[in-house]
């Protein structure tokens, strides 16, 4: 079997910075939800 | 009289073979109840299309010239020009989801992340099976484990095999309750599997499930711009829901728009299960490379659960992180059943179900994520 190495590399290429661009979305989006959790759930106390 | 015998002496045994797998879909999706929606309609439109001759695709006739067959119609127009088709349908997708679980319950997110990495392996497995870089992208989106997310990218990429990739996408996400098991299991002993983890879910308020699908969107389009559209329609069905003052678009969303596209999608992609096309050995790689990303992505989720075990005083049941892919919400249904194999006391279906809906973003991201960055590398 005759791997086309180039090809190969751009894959790992690819895995490295397609896992690293989906957590940093991910934590991004995580980080977002815990500060409106905090933010609106206190809010939400004042109010009562 | 000889037009009366055209048709049957143009069968070759290739659109022979489309029949028989058309008949399987359809039976599965009838007998087995396998993803229905999708894979009765591509069952008959493969027949449709094999058929010799066929008037439901282009033709050239004798005399006039070109003529424009429905499918190829709703695939030029419907997929081809913007792939408006599996954008629509995402629309409803998002009305449908609940985000609740996830975001009372926000660690979760990271498990959608995780059980991604089936899709990037396959790709590099893809390529040292000889396919080069577009089509082994376009194969590994298959671990998106979402029937619009795959059609789209491989769509976009211009991919040769959008027929058997959409055919593996859902009829993968069909077998969810018999490959997770066996992947699951693959890497995790007993006493991990009956970990147990107490639910105590924040309160969400009304504000939050209002703001997350815009900062959503806004977040991923920022980094990953190409994953807009994808995650834009999903996140707009999702704020028809979660606003309060469109219920009934929402519920049209939910029903009739999923619904018509759904039907309509079916059949349209029976335009790329044209025998010379679909019948190689190709396409049965393409459904072993398919099978591998659907494996890796719950190994994926799985094993990063028990390397953050490592540093957790409260240990995660491994098997949650298997339940991050997007195939939702069976995945989470198969978690909880092996728990409650392992320990009829143990309930993990709404740590799974965060999961699973955490998968929902993160497979829409990895779509994005590909069509930004493969384009460059084939420069």
């Amino acid at each position: 079997m005759n791997v086309d190495m180039h090809a190969l590399m751009q894959t790992l290429q690819l895995m490295g910075q397609g896992m690293l661009g989906i957590f940093v979305v991910i934590v991004l989006i995580y980080l977002v939800v815990l500060v409106l959790t905090k933010v609106t759930g206190n809010k939400e106390k004042e109010e009562k | 009289m000889d037009f009366l015998i055209d048709g049957i002496m143009s069968i070759t045994w290739q659109q022979v073979v489309m029949w028989v797998i058309g008949a399987l879909l359809i039976y599965l999706a009838i007998k087995k109840d396998y993803e229905p929606a999708l894979l009765l309609p591509m069952g008959f439109g493969a027949i449709l299309v094999n058929l010799p001759l066929s008037g439901a695709i282009n033709q050239t006739m004798e005399g006039i010239g070109e003529v424009n067959g429905i499918i190829d119609w709703l695939f030029n127009v419907g997929i081809e020009a913007s792939e408006a088709m599996p954008l629509l349908l995402f629309i409803g997708i998002g009305a449908m989801i609940d985000f609740g679980p996830l975001l009372s319950n926000p660690k979760m997110f990271l498990f959608g992340a995780a059980a991604q990495f089936g899709i990037f392996l396959t790709i590099t497995v893809a390529v040292v099976f000889g396919f080069g870089l577009k089509d082994a992208a376009a194969i590994g989106i298959i671990g998106a484990a979402d029937g619009p997310t795959s059609i789209l990218v491989s769509q976009v990429l211009k991919s040769n095999y959008i027929g058997p990739i959409a055919v593996a996408a859902y009829s993968y996400m069909a077998l969810v309750p018999i490959i997770q098991p066996f992947a699951i299991k693959l890497v995790t002993t007993k006493k991990e599997r009956a970990i147990r983890m107490p639910y105590n879910p924040k309160n969400v308020s009304r504000t939050t499930r209002i703001l997350f699908p815009i900062l959503v969107t806004i977040i991923a389009g920022l980094v990953a711009p190409s994953s807009v559209s994808l995650v834009g329609f999903l996140m707009f069905g999702n704020l028809i829901r979660e606003c309060g003052r469109l219920d009934s678009l929402s519920q049209t969303a939910q029903k009739e728009l999923a619904n018509l596209v759904t039907l309509l999608l079916g059949i349209t992609i029976a335009s790329s299960m044209k025998a010379e096309q679909f019948v190689s050995p190709t396409t049965l790689l393409i459904m072993v490379l398919g099978l591998v990303a659907f494996i890796f992505d719950t190994i994926g989720g799985v094993l990063f659960a028990k390397i953050l075990n490592l540093f957790l005083k409260n240990k995660i049941n491994p098997m949650v992180g298997g339940a991050g892919i997007s195939a939702f919400p069976m995945s989470a249904r198969v978690v909880q059943k092996l728990a409650l194999k392992e320990d009829n006391q143990n309930h993990l279906l709404m740590h799974a179900v965060g999961a699973n809906v955490s998968g929902q973003i993160a497979s829409v991201v990895a779509g994005g994520i590909i069509l930004g960055l493969v384009p460059g590398m084939l420069g």
